[in-house]
Formats: structure tokens, sequence, C-alpha cells
């Protein structure tokens, strides 16, 4: 035990160790608020896409990065009409209400999208809306009207003969300054009216209007409007348990088997030693693309899958040569002389004399099995429910997201992955010159 | 005549940079070689002989913190010559080396002919075909075909490799050739062999050697001069013939007394205490700590004091030249004579018809042949003696210390120990016979798992053994350490194997090897590793706890020297049968079988004489165990041969005297 | 007195004609042994492929489909009502399955398979087909493997010398400004040649239109030669650097580190004393007896690209291999796909054979193998 603290003090001689554990405590600690704050089927849930995602805009970018950059991009402005005044009039068989919906807009830049959602509760006869619209120089656009369902949206951004009348999208006629060649925003306060007839006493009417920005939160949102700060969280504690377990999975199970392979010899290391080189003729990424496709995608196939391969993988040959000079020294002898058992030997003496030179490869590997299950999500063969940091990149580029501009999209995702991989093998290479006694040397 | 030496080494010191601090390894050498002299450098492991040789021919590692002084070749200092300038006159063509572990001193994909012919075309220009001309010149001259010019490294034996580099190091006829430990690894056999070379060479070519070496018998075969260097210093520098005869400096005394010879009769003594870290060196005399002779003024640096022309000594008791001191009467070390049990007649062990083949195997399954390590071995040994098994290495006698183990299986015949037969034995009465037999190792570092503490590898063979009682398990641990004299025991328990020096080391496998009280202790070369000034001090502890316990010592040595005072009985091996048997006395002082003749021919008391004559040795290389030859296995290299007899009909066991038991025709004749 | 005898040898023939004689031994040895490893390796392939009996389902409904379209759309057959009908293309199935073999076990038919993947006869794909209109697998698949190659023959080819020559020098230069730079660049290959891709393209591409962002050569193609490679070569200079990228500062620091390791070995210790010029020294000393590890890594090396092959011609559309798999992952076209594990387990294959001839061409050890 002594050994191993006093190396492990040593790497506080190196600030590359220091930085690289910094960045791992980071991410193990990120992991473990994620894993505490969102819950496990709650996210997968949310990042199923769908309703819980409506007042969300669709590729909005962090709100920082626009900050950053000096923008004043339109943040998504939400108006409910319970903090309206409603205007409310009864009449015989109904009421007729009128909800003035303000916001002030002083963005530089256009919305993204405009939605209004209404919700209309306790009514036998379906009510009838009518919208107007209100600019701050006193325009008023006239936004048809029609019968609400018990949850309606109207999407005015889709509405095509509003699109006509315009001459532009709506969600930029609307609040552009009339007669100008470029839409040029106005700004100032506007309002939407809505002006609805209920035709039941008890009936209630609440409407929503979402003025989407073009930015969001933290790490902003995708093409389906989730907010990528989920998956982006949610990736730190599935690629640490993906690295980790597979690392741990191929190293220990190789080094048990090279060990037992050596301590035997013979037919049993024979059979390690062919099986090791027809592993390697075995290309492991289309094989692992040929289970995605033929099987299953689930992360866990796939971390099965990669163990099985990796059992036998070229590090099998490694520990071989590191174990057979091991195998001959004579302290393995006294302990044969003294009556150790043979599970003994390969457990107690001929293991524990590489771990040492192990662990710093133990440590590469977890950022090399992290990239692995980011590319079979970028290949398109991710988990299927799981939100992780390769599948946002694969999203990323199925959008086209560098062609469209949309670079924190990718941006974010990749440098999660590369602080990763970072961290690991900065951590990785001063354990090397720590425990490798080769390098101890020079 | 006073004569310009060829080499005038002023005032050299070389210091590393190590991760813990400053390493003086070489502080401040004054010395001087003569044309066709040998200087031979002598001392113990880390005392910075071989730094100097590094430092002379400026092969020095990245990590040197100081390097400064004058070295003089012809008068020309060369340390002030540039890199460039050094390299190309004076490496190689004036002085070359020939380095310590030459087995790895070959480059492995090069052809040996070309890296022995490399310096001429290098540096004199020499065409490649003049050059291997002659590189196949210089084979010849130390005693290797030159048909092996197109060899590569490793398909040449450790006895070969060792004679290319040596002409590698001959190949530019330089003036000085610095030799590092060049025989160390090497058989008694072997080692003679090359040392016959040097000794010609020397006579017939005029160079200048600088022997490097830790074993003062081998020092004696070449010297003209000896410089004894302890802590980076030289203690004493004297002619060998003064030297061997009486050392001035206490350490080359007590070194002097602690080499075992086989002539003698009085027992070896060892030099206690360890050397000073390099890293913290004392002020004052470096010995002072082991010296039996230190006085009050020792505190001081002790300056090299004139005792004759060409002889000086660094020490204090020489510092008035009126007084004549003797240090031989000064120290005054006690001899205690180890008294020695009579044989008892209860036999332990019997190895009837033992043979031990390994299986050889090409392709990975189809057999080659069998490698006959141990091959038709008879003998018993009885309950309380120790016995020295002697022969050179493949000579078998490390399988059969471990099919004694129950480490190998034997191929035929048997091994019958307390009575019962050991094939008989299941896996669980296996176990426990291994709890009977303990085990000492050649190289103690490797013997102890390097990530236990001492502790721990102490607990482990109890553990194995089921004394699952902690309590039980720790009063038995530091029993068997108090045992070996490594108290007190908490200093050592917590520590790691290599905080520990080699003669430490070697102690706890000792204890190791007692803890579950065994009958019998099998030591493989237990001290061959070690500094000369340990090698004692283990064989005594060693003999001294088989007295005591009553244990029988199965003692595997490859030399003879060792021998006399560690052992009751002797058994000669070669080629995996056993030659000669007899008492101790009996067998070094009339050797018959002629193999063990020429072992003890090769085997050298520490002697000024030495130098002067070549020894006479058999020829060839010990015979393959694949493939040996018919009748006796020695009849190749054998001097007596019978031609009809020896290369057709194995020799049985004769008893040419009484008790003394030889496996040799020549025996019968009479 | 004979102070030594010359032992005897057996004599074997000296020099070049003995080197020849046991290069060839070994290649032929090689091959017999990457050819039973390729064997096993690629009836793996088919066992894993076909677990679960997904493949034959897939095929059985392939199968099933296309018979009935041929009857539906076969007007002989339009009178007879639907039973009749059924009954028509059920019988069809089973001749068909008959002929294909698929009602035998799967044991039996497995080895039809490893005898026909053997041969590169891989069947016919689903969905997909060659530029030149051919639906079988292996005109797919080879028409893809030039483009491939050229881009990985390319890199590898690139990182091999330039680390190695690089990392040699900074064995010189220990401690040196440069040295330093590349020990803290090392990390940065934990990341993929993907990954690189990714921002590489965003950079030269986009933030700076220089290069084109992916493709192998302008559309249309140049007409003459000159502008069609140089057309190539500007495509290659992205996916070429990204590979560079993640791949050059480990190893030029493992090379480096290995070759501080060998630098104070014995023999080279040796070879200072007598006073070789340091290029020799290095390139006799160090980097000969070192070219097995050397190579040794390299191959590693070379077997994991090819695996990240397939992502990084997906990054950059390079039309190779790689994006043909990504393609048939998405046409869910199986054939395509086992064929290409097949092609890649043929391809490392060789990549192992040429190592290990050149292993046994610089080191004399592997040629005439120590006995242990």
């Amino acid at each position: 035990m002594r050994y191993w603290s006093e190396r492990l003090w040593e790497l506080r001689r190196y600030p590359s160790a220091l930085l690289g554990m910094a960045i791992i405590f980071c991410l193990v600690g990120l992991s473990i608020v994620t894993v505490i704050a969102i819950p496990y089927d709650e996210a997968l849930d949310r990042w199923r896409g769908g309703d819980y995602w409506r007042m969300h805009p669709r590729n909005a970018e962090p709100v920082w990065l626009n900050r950053l950059k000096g923008g004043n991009k339109p943040k998504t402005l939400i108006i409910s009409s319970h903090d309206a005044e409603t205007k409310s009039v009864t009449f015989s068989g109904g009421r007729r209400l009128r909800i003035p919906l303000h916001f002030d807009y002083d963005f530089s830049a256009f919305p993204s999208e405009i939605n209004l959602f209404l919700k209309s509760e306790k009514h036998t006869r379906e009510p009838f809306a009518r919208l107007t619209w209100h600019t701050p120089d006193g325009r008023e656009i006239p936004l048809g009207g029609r019968r609400i369902t018990a949850n309606d949206r109207f999407s005015l951004s889709q509405d095509w003969a509003l699109e006509r009348r315009l001459g532009q999208l709506p969600h930029v006629g609307l609040l552009a300054r009339p007669d100008t060649d470029s839409p040029e925003v106005l700004s100032g306060r506007y309002t939407l009216v809505l002006d609805a007839v209920l035709f039941d006493e008890a009936a209630e009417i609440t409407a929503e209007l979402v003025v989407y920005g073009r930015v969001h939160g933290l790490a902003g949102t995708d093409h389906q409007r989730r907010d990528l700060l989920l998956a982006l969280l949610w990736g730190t504690p599935i690629a640490l348990a993906f690295g980790l377990l597979a690392a741990v999975g191929t190293t220990l199970t190789t080094l048990v088997i090279a060990a037992a392979g050596v301590w035997f010899g013979g037919r049993l290391d024979a059979t390690i030693q062919r099986l090791t080189e027809i592993n390697m003729i075995l290309p492991l990424l289309p094989i692992l693309v040929m289970v995605g496709t033929l099987y299953s995608t689930s992360i866990w196939l796939m971390l099965g899958v990669v163990v099985l391969l990796g059992i036998f993988s070229a590090s099998a040959k490694m520990y071989r040569a590191m174990l057979l000079p091991i195998r001959e020294s004579p302290y393995i002898q006294a302990a044969q002389a003294y009556g150790a058992s043979d599970s003994r030997i390969i457990l107690h003496y001929l293991v524990p004399r590489i771990l040492p030179v192990l662990i710093p490869t133990f440590v590469t590997l977890i950022p090399a099995f992290v990239f692995l299950e980011a590319s079979l999500a970028v290949l398109g063969l991710g988990d299927p429910v799981l939100p992780t940091w390769g599948k946002v990149l694969n999203d990323a580029q199925n959008e086209s997201a560098l062609y469209n501009h949309y670079y924190y999209w990718v941006l974010a995702p990749a440098l999660l992955l590369m602080l990763t991989g970072l961290g690991f093998a900065l951590l990785g290479f001063a354990l090397d010159r720590v425990f490798n006694p080769r390098l101890r040397r020079i | 005549m006073m004569t310009e030496p060829l080499l005038k080494v002023e005032d050299l010191r070389l210091a590393y940079q190590t991760e813990r601090g400053v390493v003086t390894a070489v502080d401040g050498l004054n010395f001087e070689i003569r044309r066709n002299e040998a200087l031979v450098v002598l001392g113990e492991s880390g005392c910075g002989k071989s730094s100097l040789a590094k430092a002379l021919l400026r092969v020095l590692p990245r990590n040197v913190y100081q390097y400064s002084g004058r070295v003089l070749l012809d008068g020309v200092d060369i340390m002030a010559l540039n890199p460039e300038h050094f390299r190309r006159d004076v490496q190689w063509l004036r002085i070359s080396l020939v380095m310590q572990a030459s087995m790895n001193a070959l480059n492995p994909v090069v052809r040996v002919g070309e890296q022995v012919a490399e310096p001429l075309w290098v540096h004199r220009g020499w065409s490649r075909n003049k050059a291997m001309a002659r590189a196949g010149e210089v084979f010849e001259l130390v005693g290797v075909s030159g048909d092996f010019l197109k060899r590569y490294p490793f398909e040449l034996s450790g006895g070969m490799r060792q004679r290319v580099v040596l002409a590698m190091a001959l190949v530019a006829e330089p003036e000085l050739v610095i030799m590092d430990e060049p025989t160390s690894a090497l058989d008694v056999l072997t080692q003679a062999g090359i040392m016959n070379r040097l000794k010609r060479i020397k006579r017939e070519l005029g160079t200048s050697f600088m022997l490097i070496t830790h074993d003062v018998a081998t020092s004696s075969e070449i010297a003209d001069r000896i410089a004894l260097m302890y802590a980076g210093q030289i203690v004493e520098l004297s002619s060998a013939a003064q030297f061997f005869a009486k050392p001035a400096h206490p350490y080359g005394k007590l070194l002097m007394d602690s080499v075992p010879r086989l002539h003698q009769t009085r027992q070896p003594d060892h030099i206690p205490g360890q050397p000073p870290n390099l890293m913290l060196l004392p002020s004052g005399c470096r010995f002072v700590d082991r010296c039996p002779a230190r006085f009050d003024r020792c505190d001081e640096d002790p300056m090299p004091i004139a005792l004759s022309e060409r002889n000086e000594v660094r020490c204090w008791l020489y510092a008035d030249p009126t007084e004549t001191t003797n240090p031989r009467e000064l120290i005054k070390t006690p001899t205690p004579v180890l008294e020695t049990q009579p044989l008892s007649k209860e036999v332990l062990v019997t190895a009837q018809d033992l043979h031990t083949w390994f299986e050889l195997k090409q392709w990975g399954f189809i057999r080659a042949g069998y490698v006959r390590a141990v091959n038709g071995v008879n003998f018993h040994l009885y309950r309380g003696e120790a016995v020295a098994f002697v022969g050179e290495s493949g000579c078998g006698k490390s399988s059969l210390a471990r099919t004694l183990l129950g480490l190998h299986k034997p191929t035929q015949g048997e091994v019958v120990f307390e009575g019962r037969h050991m094939h008989d034995l299941n896996k669980h009465e296996l176990k426990q016979y291994r709890a009977r037999v303990g085990y000492v190792q050649q190289d103690p570092f490797g013997a102890l798992p390097p990530f236990m503490t001492i502790r721990r590898a102490l607990s482990e063979p109890l553990i194995i053994h089921g004394v699952s009682d902690p309590k039980e398990r720790e009063a038995r641990i530091r029993a068997a350490l108090e045992e070996v004299r490594l108290s007190p025991a908490d200093d050592y328990l917590p520590k790691f194997p290599h905080m520990l020096s080699g003669g430490q080391q070697q102690r706890v496998v000792i204890a190791r090897s007692l803890i579950l009280q065994p009958a019998m202790i099998i030591a493989d070369e237990p001290v061959s590793m070690l500094d000369a000034s340990v090698r004692v001090e283990i064989l005594r502890l060693l003999r001294t706890i088989q007295n005591k316990r009553e244990l029988t010592l199965a003692f595997i040595t490859h030399d003879l020297s060792t021998v006399r005072h560690f052992a009751d009985r002797i058994f000669v091996m070669y080629g995996g049968r056993i030659v000669e048997a007899a008492t101790v006395d009996d067998l070094l002082d009339f050797p018959q079988h002629p193999y063990t003749q020429a072992l003890l021919a090769a085997t050298a008391d520490p002697d000024a004489e030495n130098a002067a004559q070549e020894r006479e040795l058999p020829g060839g290389e010990p015979p393959s165990l694949l493939h040996p030859p018919p009748g006796c296995y020695f009849h190749p290299r054998c001097p007596h041969a019978i031609k009809g007899l020896c290369d057709v009909e194995e020799p049985p066991e004769l008893e040419p005297r009484t008790g003394h038991y030889s496996a040799c025709w020549l025996h019968e004749e009479k | 007195m004979k102070l030594s005898q010359n032992p005897s040898i057996p004599k074997k023939a000296e020099g070049l004609l003995r080197d020849l004689k046991l290069m060839l031994l070994l290649t032929c040895k090689r091959i017999i042994a990457l050819v039973l490893m390729v064997l096993i390796g690629v009836y793996l392939t088919i066992l894993i492929a076909n677990m679960g009996g997904r493949v034959d389902e897939l095929r059985l409904v392939q199968i099933r489909s296309e018979i009935s379209e041929a009857v539906r759309g076969d007007l002989s057959f339009r009178e007879l009502d639907s039973a009749e009908r059924n009954q028509l293309i059920q019988r069809r199935v089973d001749l068909e399955v008959q002929r294909l073999n698929l009602d035998r076990p799967f044991l039996l038919r497995s080895f039809s398979y490893l005898y026909r993947a053997m041969r590169l006869d891989l069947g016919r794909a689903e969905q997909m087909h060659s530029d030149k209109g051919s639906r079988e697998v292996h005109a797919i698949i080879l028409e893809r493997l030039p483009a491939t190659l050229l881009l990985f023959g390319t890199a590898n080819l690139l990182i091999f010398f330039l680390s190695v020559y690089t990392a040699l020098w900074l064995s010189r230069h220990y401690g040196s400004f440069m040295d330093r730079i590349v020990i803290v660049l090392a990390p940065t290959s934990a990341a993929p040649a993907w990954f690189y891709g990714i921002f590489l393209i965003l950079c030269f591409a986009f933030l700076l239109p220089i290069l084109p962002a992916g493709g192998m050569v302008r559309a249309p193609p140049p007409e003459d030669n000159w502008n069609y490679t140089l057309s190539v070569l500007k495509h290659m200079a992205l996916p070429v650097m990204a590979m560079l990228l993640s791949q050059i500062f480990i190893s030029i620091y493992s090379w480096r580190t290995f070759f501080l390791i060998h630098s104070s070995e014995d023999y080279v210790e040796m070879a200072r004393a007598k006073g070789l010029p340091s290029r020799m020294i290095e390139r006799r000393y160090i980097l000969r007896p070192t070219l097995a590890p050397v190579i040794t890594s390299f191959m590693l090396m070379l077997i994991s690209m090819w695996s990240g092959a397939i992502i990084l011609e997906r990054t950059f559309s390079w039309p190779g291999l790689g994006t043909l798999i990504f393609q048939a992952i998405g046409h869910h076209d199986t054939p395509v796909i086992i064929g290409s594990v097949v092609i890649f387990a043929y391809l490392l294959a060789f990549s192992i054979l040429v190592l290990d001839i050149v292993y046994g061409i610089v080191d004399p050890r592997v040629r005439i193998g120590v006995s242990r």
C-alpha cells in the first residue's frame, strides 16, 4: 500500500497530472449532480422530445455565446393570458373576451418563430377567436380568426396566407419597420389582441403567445427544440460509465487471462495466443456496426461486444510479454517452493507485479472507449433512448450544423469529449512517468 | 630509469545528479599506468569503479553533475580535447573498452564481424574487406574461429561473446585497454581461459591494461599493480606483490581476509558494516565505521601517504613515517571456528537414478529432442550434513535443486524423502513436503516479491500452510528474523526489499526458508551475487543455522573456493551427472576425476605469482545437454581420454580412495 | 598445450543465401498462419452475423416479398383467387428456400458461406449498387477500396516516417524546447481523427474557406489528369491533416521515449565508446535494433486506423469503404455490411503479413529464430 501512496504522492510534481485530475473531478462531480438533479427516467422521457419542449426555440444558440459575440439576438418571450388584463363581456349564451397580450421587443434581430397556444376548457361548443396584431407605430394587422379546440396552436410563422400578405416570413414581417428594403426590427411595445367568443358561461380560455428567440440557455437547442444542456449533462455520466466499465472489463479480464496463460503455459497459452491473433484481424468498429444494424444499438450490448472483443486484444500479447520474464523470476519459484497454489500465484504474485505498469494504460484507455461510443453514435448507431454527446454530434451532422453555422451544436459536445479525453490522458501520461520504471530511468 | 607513464590521471572527479541528490561516484583520483603494465582497480560494487572506466572514455550518462580533472595520455591532456577531436583520435584507436555484462555489449542485429571491424573503417578509413580480414585475425587472437564473423551475437555462447567483445577492443591495436568486469558472469573454466588469453596478449603485443573487478582472485591473474577503491577514492595503490602479500590499508587487509581460499585451513572472515552512501559521504576517512583500527585522527580526511616509490595509502596509521605500524597487528578480529557436528547416519534424502529431461519443441508442437538436465544421479543425503554440489553453469545442478524441491517432475528414477517416495505424494502431501524443504536462491532481490513488505513476504508461507492466527504468524516471523540476525525486527518488517542491502535481502530469504521449520534447505548459489565482504557472512550464517537446527543443507555453487569451510561433502557435477563425490578435504586435496582436477587448476587463490603463468585448462565447451557425446561426457575435453573406451562406454562409479567416488575409466586401469 | 579449441559447428549456408532461405520459410509460415486466421475470423463474423438466425429471417422476408411481387405482377396469374395465389407464392418460396439451402441446418450452411466469403463471393446487395450499376457486393466494395487505400496509405506512411525521424532527432535533443512541446501535446492524441476532422472542417472549410469540406474530387471532376490529381490532393489535405493531428504527437512521444530508453543500452554505450559518429550510432545502434518494436507499434496504429477509417470517411464524405459502410447502415443493407467486415479482415491480415515480412527483414532474431 505504501508503494502506491508514495507513487501517487509523486504525482503532485506534475502539473499536467493535477490539471487532469481537476478535470476528472469536475466531470465526476457534474455527473453526480446531474444524476441527482435529473432522474434517469425523466431525462430519457424528455429526450424523447415532443410537447415538453414546445416553448423552446429551434436551433437557438447559447445565450452567453451571443453575448460574447456582442450580438443582441432575441430571447424567447412567453406572454400568458394570466398576466393580461382580460376584458370580459357577458351576453346571453356566452361571453365575449378581449385578451391583449403585450410584449416589449427591443432586440436587434427578428424572432425565429411565433406561436400562440390556446387552451379552452369546460365548453360544449368550441369557442371562436379572432386575432389582431398591434405594432408600436399603431398599425393593426388582422391575423384572421378560427374555432379553438381544447388544445390549440396558432402557428403564425406557418400561416402561408399571412406570409403572402406580408410579403415576408410572418415572424419577420410582423415585427419589421414598414417600407424598408431589407427588413429591420421596429422596437417597441407589440400587442396581440385576442377577441374570443365563448358559447358557454363556464368556459375558460387561456392563451400563451410565444415569441421564440434565437438564443436559449447555456447550451442552446437543437432542431427538435430540445435543450442541449440535457444531453450535455446526461452525456457525462453515460460517457464516464461506458469508458470506465469498458476499460475495467477489458483490462482486468485480459490481464487475468494473460496471466493464467503465462502461468499454465502449454495448450492454454497457445490457445490464448491464437485467439489474440485471430482477434487482431477482426475489425472492431465494423463488427460493432454489424451488431448494431443487425441486432440492437443498445449501449449495453455495445459494451458487451467491446469487452468481449477486447479480452483477446493486442494488449494480451503485451501483458504476456511482460509476464513471461516475471514467471521465471526467483520469487515465483520461491512461492512455488513454499507451496503456493496456482491461483494464488496468478492473483497474488503475477498480476500485482505488472499492475503499476497497467494503471496508466488503464487510465488512457477510458477516453478511448468514450470516443468509441461517440464514434458509434456519430455513425447513427448510438443508443436509441440515451442522450449522449455522440448523439448530439450525430444530430448536428444530420442537420448540417456546420453548413448552417450552428457551430455551438458541434462545439459543445466536442469540447466535452475533448475535455474528457484530455483529463484522462494527462493523468495517464503522468502516471506512466511515475509508475513505469523504464521511464523513471531516463 | 624513470619512464613517462602512458596514462596519468590527476584529480579526476565525476558526480551524477539524481532525483534524490548528487552522487559522487569518482572523487579525486590520481594514478598512472605505464606501458605494458596492468593496473587492477579493485573494489566492491558501488565504489565508483565502473564510473571510472566511463569517465576515462567519456561515455557519460545525461545526468552528469561534475566531470573534471586531467587525464594525460602520453603527456597530452585528453580531457581538454573537444568532443569531435577526442572521438576521432583517442577513442578506440588509443584507448578501448571491454564493458561489464558484455552479454548486452553487442548489437543484437548486426553481425559480430562487422561490429568488430567497424572502428577500422570509421577511424582508419579502411575498406570493408580489409577491415573484415583484420577482424578475422583478431578473432583468432582471442580464440574464436573466423567462421563466426558472419554470425549474430545471439548465435554465440556467453564465453564466445565475451571473446568477441575482447576482439573488438583489440582490433585497432590501442595502447590501453580498459576492462570492466570482463569475466564476472562467466564460468570458472571460461574465465580462466580468457585470463590466459589476456596474459598472452599482454606479453606479445605489449598492450597496457586497466582491469576493473570486484573479485580479488581474478585481479591477481594479471595485475602488475593494484588500486584499491573504496567509496569513490583510491585508498591504496601498490604493486601486486606488495598488495597480495601485505596490504597496507585496513580495508585491503580485511578484504584479503574475507576471500575464501582453496588451500588454506583458516576460515575467512567478513567485513562488518556497509560502505557509505555516495550521496552523503562522511567527512574524514570513509572507512572509519567499519575499521577495527580506527582512532581519533580518523575524523580528518586522510591524504595519500607515500610508503615507497609508487606505493601510497590513504590512512592515518601511516602518517608518522618514524613509527612503522602494521595494521595487521592492530586489527584483532576474533576468528570463531565453526563447530561442525559429527555426521549422523540417518538418511534424509535418497536420489535413485534420477533423470530430469525437458522436452524441446519446434514450431510449437514438433518434438525436437530432450534437454537432459539431470541425467542419472544417485546419492544419499544424511540428516544434519551440509553437501555442496559443484559444477559449471549448465551442468544440471540447478535443475537437480528444482527436482529435489518438487518443482520439476523427474522423468525417470525417484527421490525418497524421509522414507517416502516423492512421486507417490498427492497434492496435499506435496504441499506438506514443500514445507519440509526450504529454498534459498541466488538473486536475493529477485527472490522477494518487490511489491510486498518484508512482513508480508514472510507471512506468505505461513498463510499458505494454514497459520491463520495473526499473532502466531507475527511471533514466528520475529523469531525467524532474530535467527538470521536481523534485529530489531521492527526496523525491517515494514520495509520493501529494495530498501535493504543485498546481504540483508539474503537474510530475509533465509528467514523465509526457515519459517516453516524445514528438515532440509536447498541453497542455489546463495552468495554468488553478493559482494565479497558479505559472502562469508551469509555462508557462515547458513552453516551456523544448519548446525544448530541439524538441518540438511544442499549447497549449490560453481565456486570451489567457497566450499571448504561450508560443506562436509562435495558432489562434482558435469553434463547432468555426478562425476566425483567425496568429503571436502579429501576431494580438494586429492581430486581424482580429470574434470575436478581442471576445475581446481582454474580456481585461483589470490597471489601475485598468478600473473606470471598461464593455467593449464581443458579446451572446448561444456557438453550439449541436447546431444551429449557418447561415452564419458568429459572425453572430448579430457587430456587423458582413452581412445576406444572413454568415447564409447560410460564410465562406472569407482572408488579410487576410501569413501571417495569418481566416475572415470582411469581408476579402473590402476 | 592448446589454449582453446574452436568448437565444431555445423556448416550452414552463410550470409545472404541463408537469409533468403530463412525469409522464404518465414513468409510461407506466416501466410499459412494468416490464411488460417482469416478463415477463423471470417467464420466468427458469419457466426456473429447469424446469431439467432437474424440474417436468415431477413433473407426469408426478402425472398417472400420478391416472389409475391413477381406473382402479383405476372398477368398470367391474374385469374387466381387470393388463396390459390398465396399457395403459389408459398410453393415458390419453399422452392427458393430449398435452392438456397435455407432449410438445412445453419452449421452446414455456415461452411458454404465461409467458402463463398473466402472467395470474395459476398452475395448481392439488397439496396445498393456500384457506380457501374452492379449489385454484386464485392464489386461495390472493390470500387471503393482504392479511395480508402489512397487516403490511409498516404496518412500512415506520412505519420510513420515523420514521427520516427522526429523522435530520433528529439532523443538527441532531450529536454529541448521542442521536446517539451511534444510532451505537452502528447495527451491531445486521446481524441480520434474524425474528431479533429470536425474542427478542421469548421476552420478551413467554413470559417476560412480555403479547402473543400468533403468529397474526393471536385464536381464535376476535372478533365485532365493534372487538375484531377490536384483536386484530389486538395480534398485529401484535411483528412490527412486530421489523422496527422490525432496520431503524430503520441507517436513522436512514445518513440522518443522508446529511443531514449534504448540509447542507454550497453551496446549503444559501447558504440559511443568506440567513437562512432552520432549519426551512425543513431541508425545502426538505436534505430536498427529497435525497428521490430517500432514496426509492431506501427502495425497496431495501422489496425486502429483501419477501424477509424469508417468514421473519418463519413466526416469528410470520402467515398471509400467507411462511407460505404455508413451508407449500408442507412439502407440496412446487410450483405454489404457483412461483406465490408470480411474485406476489413482481409485488409488487416494483409497489413499484418506485410509487416511480418518487414519484421523478418529488419530483425535477424525473428528470421533465424531464437530457440528458448
